[in-house]
């Protein structure tokens, strides 16, 4: 397994902890704190911090363990099978974008369980999760 | 996945040299060992730079190493 696909591995992992903590942070408020600007703030700022933290201690364990691949960039190959990964990544969030668009417009009329900016947010976590996945996937399978 | 159309002779150019691995292949050429995997087996095509980098490792002109068949 190359360093690039061990990277992107975890990544999708320590992302999908985040998208976890997150949804279930979300679906244990209600509606009416949904909508509080200063929850929804804190609750961002834990989910950056979180994400940063985890991220740092993850690359930094990498990189002491393959200090050879380490500080090399991504090879013609990676980069290629990045941006088709990129690709799927963006379909998601584009979709999430349209769901959250789409419940703002019918949030006037009838209740939607989860604010769209905790949609955009939710959409963006599962864009980073399975573009992950699916880069890993395309470096596994050659 | 399918194979592509340009095959190669890099298994047997390592094997010519003293049974170079891959990965001394891949970094003289200056790729992963994964990409070096992929293009052997046909199931990546290397962009011209990589493929000279190859050819001139073995030491051999471009097209003893890759073959295009349609």
């Amino acid at each position: 397994m190359s360093y690039t696909q061990k990277t992107r591995l975890l990544e999708a992992g320590i992302t999908l902890i985040v998208l976890f903590n997150y949804l279930q942070a979300v679906l244990s408020m209600t509606p009416e704190a949904q909508m509080d600007p200063t929850l929804a703030s804190g609750l961002l700022i834990k989910l950056v911090i979180q994400t940063v933290v985890m991220l740092v201690i993850m690359h930094s364990i990498l990189a002491a363990f393959n200090s050879k691949y380490a500080n090399q960039p991504l090879d013609e190959r990676e980069q290629a099978i990045a941006l088709k990964a990129k690709r799927v990544s963006l379909i998601i969030l584009q979709m999430g974008v349209i769901n959250a668009v789409f419940a703002m417009l019918i949030g006037t009329v009838y209740p939607v369980p989860i604010s769209p900016l905790h949609q955009l947010v939710i959409a963006a976590l599962l864009s980073e999760v399975i573009g992950t996945a699916v880069e890993s996937w395309l470096l596994y399978r050659g | 996945m399918a194979k592509l159309a340009i095959t190669n002779t890099i298994r047997i150019q390592r094997f010519h040299h003293n049974e170079m691995t891959q990965q001394q292949l891949a970094d003289r050429v200056g790729v992963t060992r994964q990409t070096i995997a992929a293009i052997e087996s046909a199931r990546y095509s290397p962009s011209l730079e990589v493929a000279f980098k190859i050819a001139a490792v073995f030491e051999q002109p471009l097209e003893n190493i890759f073959q295009f068949t349609p």
